[in-house]
């Protein structure tokens, strides 16, 4: 049982505040959706529980399974069990999938078998894996890239950055099956990121949550993606006085 | 002046003798260079001081080098060490010459340079390999360039003739014994009309070694050049590469990986020389530059009034895993005809943050991502290093490199 804690997070770069106190706790097993508008700083977000570099906490924690994250590496935070799934996940000539995989101490050391058998599961059995990772790959095949890894390497809380943007109605539904498949089978716990309640038909979400300006201002059942998608999310910015430009990220 | 006594010491000719003698004047005209001229820019070589290194006057005595992994790497060698040839394998596909043995004059044309007069005047046994026409070596003839005198000043000079129609793999590998020393190499290619040598140099030399290297390749009609240069040793290592496209038709690729750490500096300089129609070359040389470690790249493109539908093109790109490194990159272009197709890009850069975010997500330490990165960058050129029987020693070589330890 792994337990992501968000405690009041509040972040920023040099310029602009981004996170203004977030809470949130992601058990494994469980579905969280997160939504909101452009520029509310959900990405931020993830790159921040991730452990970018250029951010700065200064208010708040993040827990996993009662280890402080905040001052811990992105690769030590990821050895704990922590995944991202890119929006957009970045092409690298000359690194190959197998080269993760024979990096990451969080592959299973007989990891070829279960590798090719993701790959065929998620539609990848065409590609090469001895090719760069991502290379020349459409927004779609980098989206099945992302949850081969994900699932191949065993991830405990997986933070799910816009899956669903370059994937097609086939493909969404492959990666989002597979997904809450281990959300089942092996206990995965994820924060999905999303505009668009289709992921969540696959991906059932326990909880939805909307994000505006920095912070949680909702949160629901199932229902309110479908409520979100019909109307927007005008009822909560139009509360808001200013809105806040944060840079889209 | 000892040049005088030094060359009436070597064995050879009485025209051989005047050659020598004549560069020895050509060089005292050229003089010795600053680094004001063009061609030494960013260069430490006003720092070198020629007296402090004494040039190894007799052919040294040397042990079979048998625990040297290159040796093994092919049955056709020819070895020098500190400039003198010490042994070659006899074959039907190549001859090795003594120019110290030829009677009639050898047209060695050498360069108004300072060091290739220098080279000329005092290579105490310069080497001429020719490769008959439509020859087809098998395995590739290996030249095992080697230093073993310490505080020596060495002179190694060879001659690559390539007939006509051949088909040949040669390696020219620099080596050195852990020593201080001065090596001023020179290496001059001919690749005849039709003929395809593919030549890959490596440069695994000491890192109290200084080098100032020249390679000089002449392609004549519808021949191929395909050369590459790996370079990892040397305290000063500097190579100079005139790929000169002479003949209809030819063709000239350079590429080149070079990885610098600690206080190490690197220094290339390229031209590619179309001189003939419908000539093409395809450079693509990429450096790795760690600790305070520092390379210059500087390449010329000249494409002479007569020389239409030249296709060329130059790419030099430089990755910094350390802020203290630092990194020129110069390209240029000198064009007299309209009828070319021509470009030039140059990078310097920092590893990309977005890749290395990217591994790390996927718990893979951040030691080890740049490596992963180091490898993908260099990928490009290791596809195209031309004489694939030796990729596996060079692998070898850079992930040694990468990890600290002595090749």
């Amino acid at each position: 049982m792994s337990e992501l804690i968000i405690k009041d997070l509040h972040a920023r770069t040099e310029e602009t505040e981004i996170l203004q106190g977030v809470n949130l706790t992601v058990r494994s097993g469980e579905v969280h959706a997160l939504m909101g508008p452009n520029g509310s700083g959900k990405s931020t977000l993830a790159h921040i529980l991730m452990g970018r570099a250029g951010y700065e906490i200064t208010q708040g924690t993040i827990t996993l399974d009662e280890i402080d994250l905040t001052e811990l590496g992105t690769w030590e935070r990821a050895q704990l069990g922590l995944f991202l799934a890119m929006q957009y996940p970045v092409e690298i000539d000359g690194v190959t999938l197998l080269d993760v995989m024979n990096e990451s101490s969080l592959a299973p050391e007989d990891f070829q078998e279960s590798v090719e058998e993701e790959s065929r599961n998620l539609g990848l059995e065409g590609n090469d894996l001895s090719r760069g990772i991502n290379l020349d790959m459409s927004g779609g095949e980098k989206k099945r890239m992302e949850t081969l890894q994900l699932i191949s390497l065993r991830s405990r809380i997986a933070i799910l950055d816009e899956l669903d943007s370059g994937l097609d109605i086939d493909g969404l539904r492959v990666v989002s099956s597979r997904i809450e498949r281990a959300t089942k089978e092996d206990d995965l716990g994820v924060l999905v990121i999303t505009h668009y309640s289709r992921l969540l038909e696959e991906l059932k979400p326990d909880k939805v949550h909307i994000f505006i300006n920095g912070r949680i201002v909702e949160s629901g059942e199932a229902e309110l993606a479908i409520e979100l998608e019909e109307d927007g999310y005008e009822k909560w910015t139009s509360s808001l006085e200013t809105s806040v430009t944060l840079g889209g990220l | 002046m000892y040049a005088t006594e030094l060359i009436e010491s070597f064995p050879g000719e009485k025209w051989l003798k005047e050659v020598r003698r004549e560069a020895i004047s050509t060089a005292e005209q050229v003089q010795f260079p600053t680094g004001q001229q063009e061609k030494w820019k960013y260069s430490p070589v006003h720092k070198l001081k020629l007296e402090k290194y004494d040039p190894v006057s007799i052919k040294p005595e040397i042990q079979n080098r048998t625990d040297d992994k290159s040796i093994s790497l092919s049955s056709n060698y020819v070895e020098l060490n500190d400039g003198y040839l010490t042994s070659f394998s006899e074959s039907e596909e190549y001859n090795v010459l003594q120019v110290s043995n030829i009677e009639i004059p050898f047209e060695f044309r050498a360069s108004r340079d300072f060091f290739s007069q220098l080279n000329l005047a005092l290579s105490p046994d310069p080497i001429v390999i020719k490769i008959p026409k439509d020859a087809n070596l098998d395995e590739p003839l290996i030249i095992h360039n080697n230093l073993t005198t310490d505080e020596a000043l060495t002179f190694p000079k060879l001659h690559l003739d390539i007939g006509s129609g051949a088909e040949v793999s040669i390696v020219e590998i620099f080596h050195s014994d852990d020593l201080k020393s001065l090596s001023i190499p020179e290496t001059k290619i001919f690749v005849g009309d039709r003929a395809n040598l593919k030549y890959q140099q490596i440069q695994n030399i000491g890192i109290d070694v200084w080098q100032l290297g020249n390679l000089d390749v002449t392609v004549n009609h519808h021949a191929t050049f395909n050369g590459a240069t790996v370079g990892i040793g040397g305290g000063y290592a500097r190579m100079e590469t005139h790929c000169r496209l002479l003949g209809r038709g030819a063709t000239g690729n350079l590429s080149a990986i070079y990885h610098g750490t600690g206080n190490q500096i690197l220094d290339y300089r390229t031209y590619q020389e179309h001189a003939g129609r419908n000539t093409e070359s395809n450079l693509l040389f990429k450096g790795v530059l760690d600790d305070q470690a520092k390379s210059i790249y500087t390449g010329l493109i000249r494409v002479h009034k007569e020389a239409s539908g030249t296709n060329a093109y130059q790419t030099n790109r430089t990755i910094k895993l350390s802020e203290q490194t630092w990194a020129e990159s110069v390209p240029n272009l000198e064009i007299e005809n309209n009828d070319v197709r021509c470009s030039h890009a140059s990078t310097v850069s920092p590893v990309d943050d977005d890749q290395r975010f990217y591994l790390e997500t996927r718990g893979i330490p951040s030691e080890i991502v740049d490596k992963l990165i180091v490898k993908g960058f260099i990928n490009e050129v290791v596809q195209k290093l031309p004489v694939t029987e030796v990729n596996e020693w060079i692998l070898e070589l850079l992930t040694n490199k990468q990890n600290g330890k002595v090749a």
